[in-house]
């Protein structure tokens, strides 16, 4: 019993990767925001149809409640103003600030929107599964990575001890960030049973006969005008053959969980079946290969193919000015953006002699005038030259750097920075006690 | 601190189990669709069985125009405000609905009188059900574009003038 019990424990609660979840979030929010957020003309479109048609769901029922009771059909401004409040949230939870308020919010507003569409006699599949990872993730430490939420706590912290916080490190885990994951999980291999279950339940073995799926290829066809369906309807053989493939798939999903090294075989094959679906039967289901993103821990750690190339280890060197406030945020910003983790950083407040032994010619007044950057191949760069050399270094900061090479950028660049430094304001401490 | 992440999990549990046992409980066979409860649902779509021989049909609905003429306009769903797939339903109904003598026509029948009627008064006084089948399992190409014929005719109410 406490064997299982521990099992158990560990499936849902041993320490998972933050980062992961922060990737499941900013993949899944991303695709919703930007390729399934239901549309605003159909939404309004739908107001436009008859009113008998118009029959809400429980879904719809209870979340417009406080907009006016039970059943009550929205009208045009409400649907507006929530879709609207839906791109607001996306962004926010994309970008992760307030991340689990605007999560919820994207959540609410999606549901809401398609349960909307969903009360006029049809009920379709392929957003039900998307909605509750949103739901879910909602409520996990989803915007403990990657988030605007993460920058702002590690300035705050800064800012509080007067120093540069000490980075989370890529393999910050925690104990909330495995359940999410596997909700989303378990999910979709009880979405793939139903499926498989109802075909057995219908239809048995003559499910596998061929000329069922026949069937649904030159239904859809037809239906939607599709000539690679009707086409592979020809091929009696293959057709048997997909059967088979698709109803397998269907019911053994539960093995990319349960068998780790099953798990790239399921999602390529989910992925390609989908895929094969919606160019045969245009019938999308394209949110079940994001969605497949939950399964990222497994796929990042036994990937077939190793890409990463090893760290270089080239490093660029930041002397900044411990004692100022600004110096200290942007040391911050600046090793969030690092993922390559090339910088490295020097307060030459507290390490004068580390300071002092990378540039032989420092001076404190120097070291105080600008902020000065030390290349791999020890050339010293400062002020806004020092900030072109660490954008150069970080990937992330390419994009500024056409500007920071414009034509006069070497006068007004330099011209910019001297205006920032000079505004900037230095805490100097006047007992030994709040420099330590 | 330790009792706060006994809660966290305390919490990440119940809402796990409230989600899966949601999920679990919609996807169990019943005979009928349970996508009423919608996120949860069941998947049964794609799952009947079809046989050697048997006759896919595709409908679509003409109208033709009070104005009188052998013109007939085919309508589509988005132009009835319906959504397709309810449209499909609707003329799948009729067709067995025509074929079996059933009441049910009467019903599909009226609604999309109705829809026509608000949509278009007083501009169309028939409808029309066509169809083309393809029959499974056929040796030889699946035609793709095979000929239609109309197989049920029915007036549509006009509405009243105000």
């Amino acid at each position: 019993m406490t064997t299982a019990w521990r099992a158990l424990e560990r499936h849902w609660f041993a320490p998972a990767s933050l980062d992961d979840l922060a990737i499941v979030r900013i993949v899944l929010v991303g695709a919703q925001l930007f390729v399934f957020l239901p549309s605003l003309d159909r939404q309004l479109w739908l107001l436009g149809t008859d009113p008998s048609l118009y029959v809400p769901i429980p879904t719809l029922k209870v979340m417009l409640l406080p907009f006016g009771g039970w059943g009550i059909r929205p009208d045009a401004a409400v649907l507006t103003a929530l879709w609207y409040l839906g791109v607001l949230t996306g962004i926010a939870a994309l970008l992760g600030t307030f991340t689990r308020l605007s999560l919820l919010g994207f959540a609410a507003t999606n549901t809401l929107l398609i349960a909307h569409a969903y009360s006029y006699g049809q009920r379709h599949h392929p957003e039900a599964v998307m909605v509750m990872a949103l739901w879910v993730l909602a409520l996990a430490p989803v915007g403990a990575r990657w988030s605007w939420d993460e920058i702002r706590s590690r300035v705050r912290a800064s800012v509080r001890t007067g120093q540069f916080a000490p980075p989370l490190g890529t393999d910050a885990m925690s104990e909330l960030a495995r359940w999410p994951l596997r909700v989303i999980q378990w999910l979709l291999v009880l979405v793939y049973f139903s499926a498989g279950l109802s075909k057995l339940v219908s239809a048995g073995p003559d499910w596998l006969n061929g000329h069922t799926l026949t069937y649904y290829l030159v239904q859809d066809g037809l239906n939607k005008g599709v000539p690679l369906g009707l086409w592979l309807a020809e091929h009696p053989m293959a057709v048997r053959g997909l059967s088979v493939v698709a109803l397998a798939f269907e019911l053994s999903f539960a093995f990319a969980i349960l068998v780790p090294r099953l798990t790239w075989g399921y999602v390529a094959l989910g992925a390609v079946l989908h895929l094969g679906i919606w160019f045969t039967m245009q019938a999308n289901f394209f949110q079940y290969i994001f969605v497949y993103v939950a399964f990222v821990e497994t796929l990042r750690t036994r990937t077939p193919v190793r890409l990463a190339t090893p760290a270089s280890q080239r490093h660029w060197t930041v002397v900044y000015d411990g004692l100022c406030g600004l110096c200290v945020r942007s040391m911050v910003i600046l090793d969030y953006l690092d993922l390559k983790r090339r910088l490295r950083s020097v307060d030459f407040e507290r390490n004068w002699g580390t300071a002092a032994a990378l540039i032989p010619d420092l001076t404190m007044e120097r070291a105080r005038h600008a902020m000065l950057v030390v290349t791999p191949d020890g050339r010293v760069h400062s002020g806004f030259f020092a900030f072109r050399a660490v954008a150069r270094a970080v990937p992330l900061l390419w994009p500024v750097l056409p500007l920071f090479y414009a034509p006069l950028a070497n006068r007004i660049g330099p011209w910019a920075y001297g205006q920032i430094a000079s505004r900037r304001s230095r805490h100097v401490c006047s007992t030994s006690t709040c420099c330590r | 601190m330790r009792n706060s992440k006994a809660l966290q999990k305390a919490g990440a549990v119940v809402v796990s189990a409230l989600v899966l046992g949601l999920q679990l409980w919609a996807i169990v066979p019943r005979g009928h669709a349970m996508d009423w409860y919608w996120p949860f649902m069941d998947y049964p779509m794609y799952s009947r069985p079809h046989f050697a021989g048997e006759t896919f049909r595709q409908h679509d609905l003409r109208l033709v125009p009070c104005r009188g003429g052998s013109g007939r306009e085919r309508v589509q769903a988005w132009q009835l405000g319906v959504e397709p797939f309810m449209m499909i339903g609707l003329l799948r109904d009729l067709d067995t609905a025509a074929a079996h003598r059933r009441l049910t026509r009467d019903s599909a029948e009226t609604l999309l009188g109705h829809l026509v009627s608000n949509r278009w008064p007083g501009s169309y006084c028939t409808a029309q059900l066509w169809q083309r089948g393809v029959v499974i399992g056929a040796p030889g190409p699946v035609p793709v574009d095979p000929l239609w014929q109309v197989i049920h005719t029915w007036p549509i109410p006009q509405r009243p003038e105000r």
